[in-house]
């Protein structure tokens, strides 16, 4: 999906990892960042969104519709009775069919040996590096719709700004608590 | 404009040194204290203009008729004066070894315990009023938030220095008894990233900034300043000559809506004696009335930057006093404070083109949780030359800037072009609904040409194995240091266009950088955005 990277950033890996304590359970030298190899989300996650767009967008659409039924017997009116109704329930229908899983499709994430990967967005493309040595905690939260299938959300805080929550979605509440735990495991290695 | 020379002197007199050298390296805890006792006269002068205010009705028409604000005077009366001394009375404020507690409260009793060690800055702080009854106000920020953790409002300005002094000393102690036992305590703080990392020893040329920090234990507890920069008068007048404030319009507007004058008559009584003349040329020819209103309007905006300027920078004064920036400046409301270089999170020169092309900029710096009035941005040197910010940037111990600049790609002309146009014929094409003669506007083409070339011109990246560098901006341009060390999170981001265009915008944030102005920059190559971001996360992986 992504164009691989150019790797010119490996060169002084080598020296690098001597001087860095050793991370206890990844003994890995550090070689630079890759986007490459970057793992989806819980196909899941597609229902679960598909079903809070649907819900959100179904409300507006019924919003359309009862205005329609308002104004079904003004005479003025120039186009049929439900049109815009249907208009609304198609568009509302294929936008919650569609936009979730283009959003999956773009979602990646990867936890390299000091840092965790993200890339997301659909027209808005965004590459995200995080240091794990920036972490400042971690949450794993679900709502009551990922709690019916299993997913759950990763939140990690860091002290910036731009980016101080970020919120990887979609992940197995197993995989996610992994994820979490390994992290928590890296920060507590590095601290001693 | 003149000086008041002798009022200033009395603060940069060296009795701030003084009280310094009297205060023993170990301080014994002091006993609880209340506030200068002239603290009650100063919030009841204060508060006047509030019962002023309350009253206007009634003093300006005699009118006895408008109970309402009779009341609330006589209401003012009862309740403020006696709250202002029973606030008076029940605050009290004394430092332990430890903490800095303060109570206070009248109704809500409040005791506010502040660890020595989480006090970044002690700002102090003295408006014309307290320069006259020798009180100072004393604020004490924390590491923790980005508000205020304790106001001392007020004591008398020995005090006030004997508390910075007090407090200084005690936290250099604390650090002492914490390198003694140099264990788990420092290490665990990985999570609070920024305090535990830059206490970390560093590698390359990094090390120049810790070296003041290493030294820190070993230091006498009396610290002697290295004057950074000090602005004398003509600089501080051309540092205002060269802005343009828009403040006195608002102040004109409110005094107007409040007076409700004639204009008519305000004109006439403006233009009386001999002046007279003119009011009737003016009258009879609506250009030249244009042309004064303009030439007017733009005098004032000048006249009130030289002044804005000089009433907030007036002895502007920068010194390193160990790890710490020094900064004290103002004509009427005096303000000294510190700012940890710790918290110095990346380093910001502005300028403009005027000021660009006599070689003048402006040094700030953008810190983490200090004084969010400045939402985190503080001026290090308000006006000076490049030479200038390359001592400090020498004398913290940074080393020098990046010189390997890099333009961004040309296709930035593009887009930037193609995005005003459609926005310049959006405009045109509504408003030619009502006026056709909105076309004029059309002339704003070549005018954008010219700022997109002029902005591509001015952006641009550079890197090396200490700083990120980027510059940007066209009127209002401003080149960022950020130490790689400081980064919290990084990446590249590319819209729909910009990927067809094979383009990126990269970004570097840091701790504390509001939403609106962070360092990043559009429109570089693809390849070459993921080039620098990932270069600058290897490194920032080499420093820690």
């Amino acid at each position: 999906m992504e164009t691989p990277l150019a790797h010119t950033t490996s060169q002084s890996g080598e020296s690098q990892s001597d001087s860095r304590p050793a991370a206890g359970s990844e003994p890995r030298p550090f070689a630079g960042v890759s986007f490459d190899a970057l793992a989806s989300l819980d196909a899941s996650i597609v229902k679960v969104w598909r079903l809070k767009t649907g819900i959100f967008l179904g409300i507006v659409a019924l919003g359309v519709l009862i205005w329609d039924i308002l104004n079904a017997f003004q005479s003025d009116r120039l186009l049929p009775f439900g049109f815009w109704s249907l208009i609304a329930a198609v568009s509302a229908g294929s936008i919650a069919f569609w936009v979730p899983s283009l959003r999956y499709r773009y979602w990646g994430y990867e936890l390299g040996n000091e840092e965790l990967l993200l890339v997301r967005g659909i027209f808005n493309r965004v590459h995200t590096i995080i240091p794990l040595q920036r972490i400042q905690h971690l949450d794993v939260s679900q709502d009551i719709f990922e709690r019916e299938f299993d997913v759950a959300k990763l939140i990690v805080h860091t002290a910036g700004t731009r980016s101080s929550d970020v919120i990887l979605p979609g992940l197995h509440q197993d995989v996610a608590e992994s994820l979490r735990d390994e992290m928590k495991q890296f920060i507590t290695d590095q601290a001693l | 404009m003149e000086i008041p020379g002798s009022e200033g002197k009395a603060f940069s007199e060296p009795d701030g040194m003084d009280s310094e050298i009297r205060t023993p390296a170990t301080t014994p805890p002091m006993e609880p204290k209340r506030l200068h006792p002239l603290t009650m006269v100063q919030r009841v002068i204060v508060s006047l203009p509030a019962l002023v205010f309350i009253m206007l009705p009634v003093l300006r028409s005699g009118d006895s008729t408008a109970w309402f604000n009779l009341i609330f005077g006589a209401m003012y009366l009862v309740f403020i004066v006696p709250w202002i001394a029973l606030h008076y009375l029940r605050f009290r404020y004394w430092i332990t070894s430890k903490e800095l507690v303060i109570h206070s409260g009248v109704l809500t009793r409040r005791r506010r315990n502040i660890p020595l060690e989480r006090i970044q800055n002690i700002e102090i702080e003295q408006a014309p009023l307290q320069r006259m009854l020798g009180t100072a106000k004393v604020i004490v920020y924390t590491a923790g938030s980005a508000r205020a953790e304790g106001v001392l409002e007020y004591v008398s300005i020995g005090e006030a220095r004997d508390i910075r002094t007090v407090v200084r000393n005690l936290q250099q102690q604390l650090e002492q008894e914490e390198t003694a036992s140099w264990s788990d305590e420092s290490l665990s703080g990985a999570f609070m990233s920024d305090e535990t990392l830059s206490d970390e020893p560093l590698s390359g040329e990094s090390v120049g900034i810790q070296a003041s920090g290493d030294l820190r234990p070993s230091k006498p507890a009396v610290l002697a300043g290295e004057l950074l920069i000090a602005l004398d008068t003509r600089r501080v007048f051309l540092a205002g000559a060269f802005r343009f404030s828009l403040v006195y319009l608002a102040v004109i507007f409110s005094f107007l809506q409040y007076i409700e004058p004639d204009p008519t008559l305000l004109f006439s009584w403006l233009m009386r004696g001999p002046l007279e003349p003119l009011e009737a040329r003016i009258d009879a020819s609506p250009v030249i009335a244009a042309v004064m209103g303009v030439f007017g309007a733009v005098m004032l905006g000048w006249l009130t930057g030289v002044l804005v300027t000089f009433n907030r920078y007036h002895r502007f004064k920068l010194e390193l006093i160990g790890d710490k920036l020094h900064r004290s400046h103002g004509l009427l409301t005096l303000k000294e404070g510190t700012i940890p270089l710790s918290r110095v999170q990346s380093w910001i020169l502005r300028t403009n083109p005027l000021m660009e092309a006599f070689g003048w900029v402006r040094l700030e710096v953008q810190t983490m949780g200090i004084n969010i009035d400045q939402s985190g941005y503080q001026v290090a040197m308000p006006f000076g030359r490049m030479e200038e910010v390359a001592h400090i940037l020498a004398a913290v111990g940074a080393p020098v800037m990046p010189e390997n600049w890099s333009p961004v790609s040309r296709l930035t002309i593009r887009r930037f072009l193609a995005r005003s146009h459609i926005v310049l014929l959006f405009i045109i094409g509504i408003v030619q609904i009502w006026w056709s003669g909105i076309w004029w506007l059309g002339v704003l083409s070549p005018v954008l040409l010219a700022w997109s070339f002029w902005r591509y011109h001015g952006m641009r990246v550079a890197d090396d194995d200490f700083w990120v560098a980027m510059r940007k901006g066209v009127i209002r341009r401003q080149t960022w240091l950020v130490p790689i060390r400081k980064l919290q999170t990084a990446g590249w981001y590319a819209n729909w266009f910009q990927r067809r265009l094979g383009l990126a915008s990269i970004y570097v944030d840091t701790a504390g950088a509001s939403s609106g102005r962070s360092a990043e920059l559009p429109d570089i190559e693809k390849l070459t955005a993921q080039t620098i971001v990932t270069r600058v996360y290897d490194r920032f992986q080499s420093v820690l």
